[in-house]
This record gives C-alpha cells, structure tokens and sequence, in this order.
C-alpha cells in the first residue's frame, strides 16, 4: 500500500542511489582513458606532448 | 675578458636545489617576464625570461630544481645537456648562476661544486640570506668565494639587495674559465664515490673556513638525539614504543567518548522509535541511517586522536628520523628514497599517497610506489580494527601492562609495512627492475609541535571523515538497508525451514532479502576463511569503502533482530550472533582473519579509480586489485585454517 511513509522512504531509496549513482559516474571519469597522456607514462600534470617553446 | 665576454646578447643558466629560492630570484631578475614551454620530448618544464643587463639583455634559462648533476632523473639529465649546449634551441649558457641556500650550505654546494666541473664559468648567488643572519649565524663571503675560486654573492630579492652586483659579476666573468679548487681522482678504483668523497670533503672544509654558526650547542644535542632515534636497532626500538603508546593511548583515551556516541545513537534511535509511528520509515531511519552512519561516527574520537598523534611526531620533526630508518630498509628491497613520502601519506589515505608518487621520476620505481600504497593501513580500516579488538580482545593485556589490542592494531600495522616491502622486492626485482637511484634525505630541526598546526591538521582529518559519513556512507546505508529490507517476507521461505528457524533466534526476513541471498551466494567461497553469509554481505559492501564494514554490519544486526529484542551494541551483537547450528559466528580467530584480509584487501573504489589515473593504464589497475585480492584471501585462509590447526578459536 502506498501510504505517506512508504512514499518518503522510496524517495529516500531514489535520492540515495542517485547520489551513489552520480559518485560513482564523477569516479568513473577518473577511469576514461585521457587523449593527451601516453600510455602508462601517468597523467600526472602535464601532457606528454612536445611543446615548442615560444 | 675574451671575446665572448663582448657579446651583445647572453645566455644564463640559474641552477639550484628545490626550495633554494630560485623561482624568487628568476621572477626578481626578469620581472615575471618570462617564457613557459616543455623541454622537447619530454613533461620537464622551461622556463625562459628576459634578464636586462645594463645595455645587454640576457636570457635567463631557470633550471629544474636539482639536488645533484648525477643524471639519474630525467630533470637532472635536461640539466647536464643544457649546461653542455646539448638541447636543441637552447644555446649553451655563457654563465651559470648557482643559487645556494645559506641556511643549508652543505648540501646546496654539492651542486654548486658539479656545476664548476663542466667549465662554464660560475657564480653564485647566496640566497635567504637573511633568515641566515636572524639566526645569528656569520659568514665570510671573501674567504668562501676565494676558497670556491668563483664570485659569491649575497642576495635578498625581497630587499632588492645584491641584484646590481650578482648582473655586474656575471658580465664580468664571461668568457672566463673556472678553475676546479680540488682534485678529482675519477680514474681510480672507486670510480664515481672517490668524486663524491672529493667534493663533500671540499665542501665541508670550505664551509667551516668561511662559517660561524652559533647555535653549536642545538646543533650538538639534536646531533645526538639523531644518533640514537636513528640508531638501527636503539631507533627501531623507539619507532615500535612510541607507535604502542599512541595505540595504547588511542584505545583508552577514545573509551568514554566513543561509549558516549553509541548511548547518544543508541538513545537517539530510541526516541525516533518513540516518537514516529511504526513502520517502515522509523525501520529506515533507526536501522538504516542512525545504526549504519551512527556505526561509523562513534569511532571518530580514536581518528581525531590518531591524527592528533601523527600531527605532533609530524610537526615535532620525529616523522623524518622515521622516515631515515625506513629508507634503509626501503632502498634494501630497491625502492626509491622518495617512495617514502608517498607511503606515509597513505597512512592516512592512499588517495594522496599515490598523487604524491608523481615525484618519482622513474616510471617503475613510481609503479612499484603506486602497487604497495594500499597496503599501509589508512584511517578508513581504523573502524574495523578497533571494532574487531573492542568485541574480542578488549581489555587483555600483555606482560601485565601492554594492552594486547594496542599490539594486535601495531601488528596490522606492520603487517602491512611488510607485506608492502616483499611484493616491492618481487617487482623491483621481476617486471619493475630497475636499479635504486641515491636520495639525499635532509632532517629537519626538533621543535616544539605548533599547537595551531597540529589542530589544524587533526580536524581537516576528523572534518573528512564526518563528511564522508554523512555522504557516501548515509547513501550506502540507505541502499544497504533496502537490499536487507525487501522484499518483504512473513513467512520463513526456501532457504530456511521450521526447524532451523526455531533454533535461530535471526528474522527470516533477513536471509531472504535481496542482500540475504547474495550473500548465501558468496558463502562457498567465503567459508573456508571462517566468514558466515552476512559477514559475506558486509565484505561485498566494503568495496565501495572499506568503513562500510562496520556500517553494513551494524544494519545487518540491526534489520536482523527480533522484534522484541532490546537494541544492544555493535559489539555485543557481534560476540552473541549464532549461526544456523546455534555455533558462534565470530570467534576471536575470525576477528583476527577479518583484520588481516582488510589489511591486504583492495578494498575501496576511489583508490581503483586513482590508480587508473595516474598510471593511465587498465592492465596496471586491474593487476592491483587481482594481486591485492588474492593475496588477501589466501593469507586470511592461512591465519584461520593455521589458527584452528593450532587449537585456536
């Protein structure tokens, strides 16, 4: 039966797996392959690129 | 002068160590007019700035900070080819500014000392040289010039002083040829070590000639404090007395605060049970919420006292005669010097352990660092440890006076420390070989630990940890809860019979949640390590974050219990659950199997997600977490098959 709590209590589910859900995607970014590091040379702070000096 | 010394345009290095001011000094003598860009090829950055002259400009090429010219980093390599014209687009430098700090004379000079064997002409810039004079420290310039056989200069770019004279000597000595002021014997046998020895041994008797330093007595009693809390045998014994205090201490001192948190959650969720209607809202709150993020909260009066604790040796300058005894065992089993940074960043959190790795150079001794970083224990396995010890070794003693929990958290500890040094040794040796490079470690002065620092640093800590429970571990709960909660059952069902439900004293409703049956799934697997269902649910839950555990456990007990059952402590549900058979689940051999495999296991998906970025590869990330996993599995099945071979329960 849908009373009052039940509906609180769903939406408290919904809120939490959707926080849970947008961490977890935020985190999973984190697992993208970045374009402009080599491969397994890090991504530290810069890109492993060449750049000119100016 | 020669020749050279007439042309219209130079080209002036500005090498120094890290933190020797030479950023300060570059942006004072270019005026922030300077040029950013990559070395070719490589991440190494370049900086290049107008330096004018008089009626000559100058460009001025700021090194990257080095310690020595050895060539063992990728830095020092670009360093030693600029130096010799070897860079493609960067002429050679006419003249090299050695910026030296005059605080830390002796380790500064040795690269000053490598530069003037490249024949370029040097000269030095003595930097921070009024932090040198409010120490009441004196120095002879001449006499430490003429002894170096190069100009030196003291220089404050704050107060403007010395830059007029510093541009003055660098035109003047143009097109000179420094005159090397000892010998070097590179041909005989002892190759490189006998240049080393020559130059430190130049160094020193340059620098007592021309300094007076007058904080000699300081100076003689931390000289023999280092002696002994370096000592290998006398330092490691220290090292191990003083993290048993502070574990001894963690534990009595966190007893009536901790007490205090679980009566407050205990009685708040006693009042939510009064006060709002049965149902499933007050079962969300009170079993879900308040017992899962209350589960974790109580535990916050030992992080605030652990933090407390690594704060002062932090800040007291005891962490860095820690640190110089670990090197030696570290460089033993082939890690670099700088690995020890990172690996005790871990200890808080392995997240900014393994940011902090990007100052290795190497990329296998960097692997290496990043592959070991979880094992050291951080804050999130605290809970777990104190939650295991509280239910089953609390109160014992060893020798009458040690408490046996304190020895049992110092044991997890160097568990870690250990197994960590053994897979560096494996790598190091197998698919990461690479030799050793040398590392310098400099040990700061002792001083009192600053209350403010040491504070500031304790609540950043504590302020994460709550942040963490009121956000990822409240989320987790709430799902957590619902898994357990649904789908709802009245009757017992499949899993369970009449009889078997007679003899549990557990709700059916539990076994046959959505969490219930995972965790009957897993359990095969998990049975030969002394685990039951539930601690499988926990375990599951676990790799979202390690702390979760406790959390997970405390719904699990809280969702779990009887109707009529008067709410009791995590603890006390922990030592009185039965299984199936009426057998204890928990038995101070599984508390201590548990322990070991959340010391070895990967447990916690920010730290996957870190190790992907920084080494920018699956199959790195992936091998971790395999080899981690494994290898907590089979030493869990080792403490608790060995332990019940040796008649313990």
């Amino acid at each position: 039966m849908f009373d009052l709590q039940f509906l609180i209590v769903a939406l408290l589910i919904a809120g939490a797996a959707t926080y849970a859900a947008w961490t977890f995607m935020r985190k999973s970014r984190s697992f993208s392959k970045k374009s402009d590091c080599a491969d397994d040379c890090g991504c530290s702070s810069k890109s492993k690129t060449p750049k000119a000096a100016h | 002068m020669n020749q050279d010394g007439n042309k219209p345009h130079l080209t002036i290095a500005l090498a120094g160590n890290p933190n020797a001011g030479k950023t300060t000094l570059f942006n004072s003598l270019t005026g922030l007019n300077q040029k950013v860009a990559n070395y070719p090829g490589v991440t190494v950055e370049r900086k290049e700035g107008v330096w004018n002259i008089g009626d000559r400009s100058a460009t001025l090429i700021d090194l990257p900070g080095l310690y020595s010219l050895d060539a063992t980093s990728l830095d020092e390599e670009i360093a030693r080819n600029v130096i010799t014209g070897q860079v493609e687009n960067v002429p050679k430098p006419d003249v090299i500014v050695s910026v030296v700090d005059a605080t830390n004379l002796e380790r500064n000079l040795y690269l000053s000392t490598q530069l003037l064997e490249y024949g370029v002409p040097v000269v030095i810039a003595l930097t921070m040289i009024d932090v040198f004079e409010k120490r009441k420290h004196e120095i002879d310039i001449d006499k430490l010039s003429e002894t170096l056989g190069v100009p030196v200069i003291a220089v404050n770019s704050k107060a403007d002083r010395g830059k007029d004279e510093l541009a003055d000597t660098v035109v003047k000595i143009v097109g000179s040829a420094p005159k090397l002021p000892y010998e070097l014997n590179g041909d005989s046998p002892d190759g490189d070590n006998s240049r080393i020895f020559a130059r430190y041994g130049f160094i020193s008797n340059a620098v007592q000639e021309s300094v007076r330093h007058n904080d000699k007595i300081e100076h003689r009693v931390s000289e023999r404090i280092d002696r002994i809390l370096t000592h290998k045998v006398f330092g490691l014994a220290i090292l191990v007395l003083i993290l048993l205090t502070v574990f001894q201490a963690i534990f009595s001192w966190a007893t009536l605060p901790m007490d205090l948190l679980e009566s407050g959650f205990g009685a708040l969720g006693d009042g939510v049970r009064t006060l709002l209607p049965e149902g499933i809202l007050a079962d969300l709150i009170v079993d879900g919420i308040i017992a899962g993020v209350g589960g974790v909260l109580v535990f916050l009066p030992q992080i605030l006292l652990l933090f407390l604790f690594i704060s002062i040796l932090e800040d007291s300058g005891y962490m860095a005669r820690a640190a110089f005894l670990l090197d030696k065992l570290m460089s033993r089993v082939g890690l670099h010097g700088k690995a020890f940074l990172p690996l005790m960043s871990s200890f808080a959190c392995a997240i900014p352990g393994i940011m902090a790795t990007r100052t290795i150079e190497d990329k296998r001794d960097r692997f290496a660092t990043i592959l070991i970083a979880p094992f050291m224990s951080c804050s999130a396995r605290l809970p777990v440890y104190t939650l295991m010890i509280g239910a089953f070794f609390a109160g014992q003693t060893v020798l009458g006076f040690v408490s046996l929990g304190a020895i049992l958290m110092l044991a997890m500890y160097a568990l870690g420390i250990s197994v960590a040094l053994v897979v560096a040794y494996i790598l190091k040796r197998t698919i990461l070989k690479a030799p050793p490079p040398p590392f310098i470690m400099e040990l700061p002065p002792y001083r009192m630990p600053s209350l403010r620092t040491v504070f500031q640093n304790m609540l950043t800590r504590a302020w994460l940890f709550v942040k963490r429970a009121g956000t990822v571990i409240l989320a987790i709960s709430i799902i957590l809860w619902a898994l357990m909660y649904f789908p709802r059952s009245s009757q017992p069902t499949v899993v369970t019979d009449q009889q078997t439900e007679s003899a549990n004293p557990e709700s059916s409703q539990l076994r046959n949640s959505f969490a219930g049956k995972l965790g009957h799934t897993i359990e095969p697997v998990i049975r030969p390590l002394g685990f039951d269902w539930k601690i499988g649910v926990a375990l599951i839950a676990s790799f979202a974050a390690r702390e979760v555990l406790v959390s997970t456990l405390s719904i699990i007990y809280n969702v779990g219990k009887d109707e009529n059952e008067q709410s009791e402590t995590l603890i006390s549900a922990i030592r009185d659950a039965k299984d199936d058979n009426g057998n204890r689940v928990w038995t101070p051999l599984t508390a201590l199997t548990l322990m070991v495999f959340f010391v070895l296991a990967m447990q916690c998906m920010s730290t996957i997600a870190i190790v992907r970025r920084e080494t920018n590869s699956w199959g790195w990330t992936i091998f971790m977490v395999t080899y981690m996993t494994g290898l907590a599995y089979v030493a869990a099945l080792i403490t608790y098959q060995g332990g019940k071979m040796l008649g313990f329960e």
